[in-house]
C-alpha cells in the first residue's frame, strides 16, 4: 500500500507556522539574536532547520559546540531580516518590501537556503 | 557529501571593506581551529563563529587568503602523518593506516562544513573543492608516496592471496583501505584503477593460472569444473565484500578466461571430460560444464559441436549397423531410444538451448538420410505397431511413440519415398483387415496431415473412405442379390467386394486369371449391379490380392484353409485331378509362373503341408516347372482353420523395386510441375537459378537429384513448354 497526501504538510498545516504555540512547546533548538542593543529569542526545531539549510544541517552534523548546547546566538543578523528566513524555512512562504528585500538575500545564501526559484524571482523583481 | 551548485550568482552587494590585519586575525582564528579539528578536539569549537569568520573573509573577497591558507595546514599536516604511518611495522602498518584515513576523513567532513560558504561561492575551477583538496592532499603526501603505496598495495594483494588460500583476514579492514583508492581518486576513480585494480587483476590471473594448470592435471573433469564454480563464487563474494564495484565484470572475466576459456579444449578432450560425460549420460556435471561455458566467449559453441558430433556419430552407428539394416524394427527402436536419450541430455543439462536443438536436429538429419532404408523401415515400423503391436499400450504411449515417429520422418528428405511405402502398406492393411484399430490409424494420418498439410494425406484418407463405400456397396448387393431373379439358380457363396478409386490406392501390378465359372458369375452379377448404382464407372478386377476360404475334406476329417486367391484357384484345380505340375497349374489358372511358385510354396513347405511334392525332393527349394504335386491326405493338424500367407510380410525385392519406380514416376511429375510453375512466374530464368529454385520447392517432400531436375528440363523443352535463348544456350524462357 502506498499513499501519498497531494499537499505539502508544511503549507497545509496552520501549526506549521515557527511562532504558533506547538512550535514553541516542542522546540529544541533555541536561538537568540543581537541587534544592538536588541535581543529576540526564538524558538525552533532542528529537524526543520537541517532538511531546508545546509548551514544548520552541517551545524548539527559536525558535532561542534551547539550541536550539543542547542542553543545558538547570532550576532551579525538583522532580527527582523532573521524572522522573514525563519518564516521561510516553515513555510516556504515570504513576503517583503522593496527595501529589505536584498538584505533577505544575502542572509539567504549566508545560512545556504537552497532555493533557484526563489533567487530567480527576486533577480527578476529587482531588474 | 551533497554539493549543490549554484548556477548563477547575482552580485546583491558590494564587498565589504576589510582591514588586511582584520583578514589576518579571522585567518589565524580559522587556522587554530582546523588544528583543532587534526587533533580531534572538535566539539569546544562553536560553528557559527568560525562558519562567520570564513563567511566574512569570503564576502570581503579575502577567500584566497583562507583557501592558500587551507591548502598549507593540509599540506603540513598530512606529511607528519605520513612520518608516523611509515614507521608502523608488519601488520601495525596496515592498521595504523587504516586509523589516520579514517580519522583524516571525518576531519576532511568537518573542514568542509566549516568552510561551506568558501566552498561554495569561492572556489572555481580548476581549484579544488574543499573535501577534495583535502582528498588530493592525502594521496600526494601519503598515499602514493614511495614509502607507502608499494607496501600497502602488496600487503593487500598478499592478504587475497591467504584469503585464496583459505585463511581468514579482515574484511572490514581490507573493504577500507581499498575504498581508500576510490575515495582519493577525482575522476573516475583513476587513483583505484591505476594504483590497485590493475595491479590485483595482474595477481589474480597469476594465481588462477597456475592453480587451473595443476589442479586439471591432476583431477577429473568433474572434479575441476565443481572447483571452478566454487572459486567464481568465492570471487563474487569478494566484490561485495570488499572491492570496489566496478572491478566485478573485470575480476570476474579474468578467472573466467584462466579458469574456463583456456582450459576449454582439455575440458572437451580428457579423458574424464564432455565426450565421456555425453556417453555416459552424466546429466549433472554436463549441467555445470554448460553453465560455466556459456560464461565465455564461444564456449557454447565448442560444447554444442562436440555434443553434435557425438550425435551423428552414434546415429552413423545405428543407421549402419548390419543387424538394424535386416530388422527395420530394431532400426527405427533404437533410433527412437537415442533421440530420447538425447532429449534428456538437452533438457537435463543444456537447458533445451535452441542452438543446441537445432544442431542435433541437423545431426539427425544427416544420419537418417545416409541411406535410403530409412523411409521404408519407419513406415514398416508403424506397419508393425498399426498391426497390433499396439496392444499392450495405453493411448499416452501410443501417443509418444507416435510423435517420436512424427520427429523421425520430419528429418526425412524423401518424405515421398516413405509416403509411397507407408501408403502401401496402409492399403495391405486395409485389405486384408489386419489393421488393429481404426482409430489408431486415423491418428496417424492425422498426425502426418498437421506436419504436411492436406496433400500428403488426402489419398490415405481416400482409402478410409472407399472402405466405408465398399460395406454399403457390399450390403446392397446383398440385399439385390436376395431379391434377383437370377439369385435362385446359383448356389450359394459368401462373397465380399471392396471397391477401391483407382488413384487413391497404390496400383498393384495388373495380372489376369481364370476364375471358376461360378465365382466369375458372381463377379458378373456384382458389376451389373454397382455399374448400375454408379453409372459411368469401370470396374478392374485385381483378384490377386483378394482371399478365400476352401474347406479341405480329408477322409477322417474336414479342415478350413484361409488362402490367397491364387491358392484357392490351384487347390481347386485338384478337384479334377490328383497330380498336377506347376506348369499345369499355371495353364488351368491362367497365373504367371512366379506367382504360382509364390502361392505354392507355403502350401508345401509351411508347418501344415496341404501339398506334397512328388517325388519327394529333400531341400531342394527351387521348383521348375516340371515338379509335380499332390495332395497331402495324410495331413495331421489339430486345428481346424489353417491359415497360410500369402507372401511373407516383409514385401520382396521385386515389389520394393516396384515403389521405389512409382515414386520416381511421381518425382518426374512433381519436378515437371514445379519448373513450369517456376517458369510461368518468371518466364525467363538462368540454368542455375531455376535448378536452385525448383529444389527449394520440392525441399519439403524430397531432395531432388540435379540430374534429374536437366533431363526434365530436355523433356519440357522437346514437349516444348520451354525453349532456350537462341543466343544463350544457358538459359530458357517459358513458352506459354
Amino acid at each position: 500500500f502506498y499513499y501519498e497526501k497531494k499537499t505539502n504538510l508544511l503549507e497545509f498545516n496552520k501549526e506549521a507556522h515557527p511562532f504558533s504555540q506547538l512550535a514553541t512547546k516542542t522546540s529544541d533548538f533555541k536561538i537568540t539574536i543581537q541587534e544592538n542593543n536588541q535581543e529576540e529569542v526564538i524558538l525552533t526545531h532542528r529537524f526543520i532547520l537541517a532538511l531546508q539549510s545546509d548551514y544548520f544541517k552541517a551545524m548539527f552534523q559536525t558535532g561542534m559546540q551547539e550541536s550539543t548546547s542547542h542553543e545558538l546566538l547570532l550576532k551579525d543578523v538583522s532580527i527582523q531580516i532573521f524572522k522573514k528566513i525563519i518564516l521561510f524555512i516553515y513555510t516556504g512562504k515570504v513576503e517583503l518590501n522593496y527595501d529589505i528585500l536584498l538584505d533577505f538575500l544575502i542572509n539567504f545564501r549566508r545560512f545556504l537556503i537552497n532555493d533557484l526559484e526563489l533567487e530567480k524571482a527576486a533577480s527578476n523583481f529587482i531588474a | 557529501m551533497s554539493r549543490k551548485m549554484i548556477l548563477r550568482v547575482p552580485k546583491f552587494q558590494e564587498p565589504k571593506r576589510m582591514e588586511k590585519s582584520e583578514a589576518q586575525r579571522l585567518w589565524l582564528l580559522l587556522k587554530d581551529a582546523i588544528v583543532e579539528v587534526q587533533h580531534m578536539n572538535a566539539s569546544t569549537l562553536s560553528f557559527e563563529e568560525l562558519y562567520r569568520s570564513s563567511y566574512s573573509l569570503v564576502i570581503a573577497k579575502r577567500g584566497d587568503i583562507l583557501y592558500t591558507g587551507l591548502e598549507e595546514v593540509n599540506n603540513h599536516h598530512t606529511k607528519n602523518l605520513l612520518d608516523k604511518i611509515a614507521q608502523a611495522v608488519d601488520e601495525r602498518f596496515l592498521i595504523e593506516l587504516n586509523s589516520q584515513w579514517q580519522q583524516y576523513k571525518l576531519q576532511q567532513i568537518m573542514i568542509h562544513d566549516i568552510l561551506m560558504y568558501l566552498d561554495r561561492m569561492y572556489v572555481k575551477e580548476p581549484q579544488l573543492k574543499v573535501f577534495d583538496l583535502g582528498m588530493f592532499k592525502w594521496k600526494q603526501n601519503v598515499l602514493i608516496h614511495s614509502q607507502i603505496n608499494d607496501r600497502l598495495v602488496r600487503m593487500l594483494l598478499g592478504l587475497i592471496h591467504m584469503e585464496r588460500n583459505g585463511e581468514v583476514i579482515d574484511g572490514a579492514l581490507m573493504k577500507s583501505l581499498i575504498q581508500m583508492y576510490v575515495d582519493v581518486s577525482l575522476k573516475e576513480k583513476e587513483t583505484y584503477k591505476q594504483e590497485f585494480e590493475e595491479r590485483f587483476l595482474l595477481a589474480t590471473s597469476h594465481f588462477y593460472k597456475s592453480e587451473s594448470n595443476l589442479f586439471i592435471t591432476n583431477n577429473s573433469c568433474g572434479a575441476y569444473l565443481k572447483k571452478v564454480e566454487i572459486r567464481l563464487i568465492e570471487e563474487e563474494a569478494r566484490i561485495k565484500q570488499y572491492l570496489d564495484e566496478s572491478t566485478g565484470p573485470k575480476l570476474i572475466k579474468a578467472c573466467e578466461d584462466e579458469l574456463i576459456a583456456n582450459h576449454m579444449q582439455t575440458m572437451i578432450e580428457m579423458e574424464t571430460g564432455c565426450r565421456t560425460m555425453i556417453q555416459n549420460d552424466r546429466f549433472n556435471e554436463l549441467k555445470l560444464m554448460y553453465r560455466l561455458f556459456q560464461r565465455v566467449e564461444n564456449g557454447l559453441v565448442h560444447l554444442k559441436n562436440e555434443f553434435a558430433g557425438y550425435v551423428r556419430n552414434e546415429g552413423h552407428k545405428i543407421v549402419n549397423q548390419p543387424e538394424n539394416l535386416k530388422d527395420p524394427n530394431a532400426l527405427i527402436t533404437s533410433l527412437i531410444e537415442i533421440r530420447n536419450r538425447f532429449e534428456k541430455t538437452l533438457s537435463q543439462s543444456f537447458a533445451n538451448n535452441r542452438d543446441f536443438i537445432n544442431s542435433v536436429n541437423t545431426a539427425f538429419e544427416s544420419f537418417l538420410n545416409e541411406n535410403d532404408k530409412l523411409s521404408e523401415s519407419l513406415a514398416l515400423f508403424i506397419d508393425k505397431k498399426l498391426r497390433g503391436g499396439f496392444k499392450d499400450s495405453n493411448d499416452q504411449e501410443i501417443d509418444v511413440i507416435m510423435n517420436k515417429v512424427i520427429l523421425l520422418f520430419r528429418f526425412l528428405s524423401d518424405k515421398d519415398v516413405f509416403k509411397k511405402f507407408y501408403e502401401h502398406y496402409l492399403a495391405k492393411r486395409l485389405l486384408s483387415g489386419r489393421s488393429f484399430s481404426e482409430d489408431l490409424e486415423r491418428t496417424m494420418i492425422s498426425k502426418f496431415k498437421q506436419e504436411c498439410g492436406n496433400q500428403f494425406t488426402s489419398k490415405m484418407e481416400g482409402m478410409f473412405t472407399d472402405m466405408r463405400l465398399s460395406k454399403d456397396a457390399l450390403d446392397g448387393f446383398k440385399n439385390y442379390l436376395q431379391t434377383s431373379v437370377e439369385m435362385g439358380k446359383l448356389p450359394k457363396i459368401d462373397m465380399s467386394v471392396r471397391v477401391l478409386t483407382q488413384g487413391f490406392w497404390p496400383t498393384f501390378p495388373p495380372h489376369s486369371c481364370t476364375l471358376p465359372p461360378l465365382l466369375s458369375q458372381y463377379c458378373d452379377l456384382f458389376t451389373k449391379y454397382y455399374c448400375h448404382a454408379h453409372t459411368g464407372r469401370r470396374i478392374i478386377w485385381q483378384t490377386n490380392i483378394g482371399t478365400a476360404e476352401v474347406t479341405f475334406r480329408l477322409p477322417k476329417k474336414t479342415h478350413v484353409l484361409a488362402l490367397s486367391t491364387y491358392q484357392m484357384l490351384i487347390m481347386l484345380l485338384f478337384n479334377d485331378a490328383e497330380k498336377l505340375s506347376l506348369k499345369q497349374m499355371a495353364a488351368g489358372t491362367s497365373i504367371s509362373f512366379m506367382d504360382i511358385q509364390r502361392s505354392v510354396k507355403p502350401l508345401y513347405s509351411g508347418k501344415y503341408k496341404v501339398l506334397k511334392r512328388t517325388p519327394a525332393v529333400e531341400k531342394s527349394k527351387e521348383l521348375s516347372e516340371n515338379d509335380i504335386f499332390e495332395l497331402n491326405l495324410n495331413l495331421k493338424c489339430k486345428l481346424h482353420r489353417i491359415k497360410f500367407a500369402a507372401t511373407s510380410q516383409t514385401d520382396s525385392e521385386p515389389e520394393r523395386q516396384h515403389t521405389r519406380q512409382r515414386v520416381d514416376e511421381d518425382r518426374k511429375i512433381e519436378i515437371d510441375a514445379a519448373i513450369v510453375r517456376i517458369m510461368k512466374s518468371r518466364k525467363a530464368l538462368i540454368h542455375n537459378d531455376l535448378i536452385v529454385e525448383c529444389t527449394k520447392q520440392l525441399s519439403s517432400r524430397f531432395v531432388p537429384q540435379t540430374s534429374m531436375i536437366k533431363k526434365r528440363i530436355e523433356n519440357l523443352i522437346e514437349r516444348e513448354y520451354l525453349e532456350r535463348f537462341p543466343d544463350d544456350r544457358r538459359r530458357y524462357r517459358y513458352l506459354a
